[in-house]
């Protein structure tokens, strides 16, 4: 009834307009381009005219070894967070939902990595990872361990790049699971009690069960932040040794500017593109049929 | 009974607490580790990195701040992120007010668009805008505008989200009695929506700040030149090189984080929840 207005209606347009016009031109427009020009051959320099390759991109892509290792890599970032990081942040929501007299204190420190500029915690990796002088190392050997060229090893790099990929982001996934534990309804630990269930008798069968929603959610969040994930793995490793720990994302980079195959960059950049909204159209589908 | 329950429930206390401080212990050392690092020379950082420095250097934070500038790119990427911030506040809660509060048709095929954005992965864009941003004088490298315009619309949809759920929860016999006390839009949205919706507002620029200040990809493609480097490109310069001195990088990873943990511990409540609220949204 309010919407009748004319004047009104041109406001509205008005108010939208800004904030669109910018969103479209930023964002829905490269993407669009981006699938345009995966079928082009460029070298960047904004003179020399683009080529039509056909799909010679997309053949370069799809037979080079080092794009089906970036593959490989985001398994392990998958796997890392399922294996790692999902059990870690889980306890850490339990702990912050104890009453520890440092709860607050707990709190604050375990979410204190995520919001720390990325390029400062992963190049503090860098180093505290250094063979020989590094903290692991100096560590590790105290305990007798054998030594490991965390980034420098082709074999290792990416499980490092993980590790610390989970160290950065425990806090976070904990508050996911904090929401989900503040949820459950107080009487049903409190009846727990009375039928004499132990702490972890209650945290098996009333919170577990309880959290489906909000492991669902990190599922989600997980594997589809996984096969786009950038920042962590350029910063400490740039996708070396020789591109062992190479993500798809860092090749489009690689690919595009440093080796200048602006092309080859853009059909990564449609992969991940066509993986991504897969993904998530997938994962929301598997983890929404549980639902009903 | 009573008495065993007791114990067993201290088990699981004590299990747990046992793995909080560990983890307080796996989360803060690397730091402390680094603060001491920021005040050795080379061969106390190689020789005993553990330890605490012996003599304490401070003329590392001076290299780091007059060698490094990177102060310098600490106002860059602050003057960046609060200009981005505040376009995006103005854009964003302009567009939630439509979504939220009006049944236009157009309404779900913008957040169509923006929700989009949202899944969709930013990198694809790269090749694209780089092409785009050196055809457009306006927008050509080294000028903060194209990094302001990008980081406004990456911060958009998650600040639509917050701030239309907000002002879905603000009572709509709000605006009719305003348009009858003869308000036109743009007073009815900045003279009574906005002020009521600050709560709201504080978050999502809490957050858009946040990602702003730390963003480091396209700030990478779009800035070359030394004097305009933000915090992250700053510091990545250190990257790899190993023969150079330790200490003032350490002291430049400190400082660069030094903003964001003030600011962290200010506006503890909201970062986290206004993360999280973000992302299960998305």
């Amino acid at each position: 009834m309010i919407v009748g207005n004319t004047k009104q209606r041109r406001w509205d347009l008005a108010f939208i307009i800004p904030g669109l016009v910018l969103f479209v031109f930023f964002i829905i427009i490269p993407l669009c381009q981006s699938i345009f020009q995966s079928f082009y051959s460029w070298n960047g320099i904004s003179i020399s005219p683009m080529k039509y390759v056909g799909l010679k991109n997309y053949k370069y892509v799809f037979e080079n070894q080092d794009f089906w290792h970036s593959l490989g890599n985001v398994a392990w970032f998958m796997a890392g967070g399922f294996i790692v990081l999902m059990p870690i942040a889980f306890l850490l929501a339990l702990i912050i939902n104890k009453q520890y007299r440092l709860k607050r204190f707990f709190k604050t420190t375990y979410f204190m990595p995520v919001v720390l500029p990325l390029t400062a915690v992963g190049l503090m990796w860098v180093y505290l990872l250094f063979p020989a002088v590094g903290l692991v190392p100096v560590v590790m050997e105290w305990l007798h361990l054998p030594e490991i060229n965390f980034l420098g090893d082709p074999d290792w790099a990416i499980i490092s790049v993980v590790l610390v990929n989970e160290w950065t982001y425990a806090g976070f996934n904990m508050l996911i699971f904090s929401a989900g534990i503040v949820a459950i309804p107080e009487e049903l630990f409190e009846s727990g009690k009375i039928d004499g269930a132990s702490g972890w008798q209650q945290t098996r069968f009333i919170t577990l069960p309880m959290m489906k929603e909000y492991f669902k959610v990190f599922s989600i969040l997980c594997i589809t932040g996984c096969i786009k994930h950038f920042n962590l793995v350029f910063i400490m490793t740039g996708g070396g040794p020789n591109r062992a720990s190479e993500m798809p994302a860092t090749m489009l980079y690689n690919e595009a500017f440093v080796y200048k195959n602006f092309g080859v960059g853009n059909a990564i950049g449609v992969f991940l593109l066509v993986a991504g909204v897969t993904l998530s159209l997938l994962t929301n589908k598997i983890f929404s049929r549980g639902d009903d | 009974m009573e008495k065993s329950l007791k114990v067993r429930k201290g088990m699981s206390y004590w299990v747990l607490g046992l793995f909080a401080i560990i983890w307080a212990v796996i989360t803060l050392y690397p730091f402390i580790i680094t603060i001491f690092s920021s005040l050795k020379n080379n061969d106390e950082i190689f020789g005993s990195m553990l330890k605490l420095p012996s003599d304490p250097i401070w003329h590392n934070y001076y290299i780091a701040i007059h060698d490094a500038k990177i102060l310098r790119t600490i106002m860059n990427s602050v003057f960046l992120s609060v200009i981005s911030t505040i376009g995006m506040l103005l854009f964003g809660s302009m567009i939630a007010y439509v979504l939220s509060r009006t049944k236009h048709v157009y309404n779900k095929y913008v957040l169509g668009i923006f929700l989009a954005g949202i899944v969709l992965p930013i990198y694809a864009t790269l090749v694209p805008l780089m092409k785009l941003v050196s055809k457009i004088s306006f927008l050509r490298p080294n000028s903060f505008y194209t990094l302001m315009f990008i980081y406004i619309a990456i911060c958009l949809p998650e600040a639509i989200f917050i701030i239309s759920g907000y002002m879905k929860g603000i009572s709509k016999e709000l605006d009719e009695a305003a348009i009858i006390d003869g308000c036109n839009t743009p007073q009815l949205f900045f003279k009574i929506l906005l002020p009521i919706s600050v709560p709201a507002l504080a978050t999502s620029a809490i957050i858009a700040f946040l990602n702003c200040y730390n963003e480091m990809v396209f700030a990478l493609l779009f800035i070359t030149e030394k004097t305009m480097y933000t915090v992250s490109i700053g510091l990545l310069y250190f990257v790899g090189k190993k023969t150079v001195d330790m200490g003032p990088m350490f002291a430049a990873i400190i400082l660069a984080t030094l903003p964001m943990l003030i600011f962290y511990m200010f506006f503890q409540e909201r970062i986290q929840s206004g993360m999280v609220a973000g992302s299960v949204k998305g």
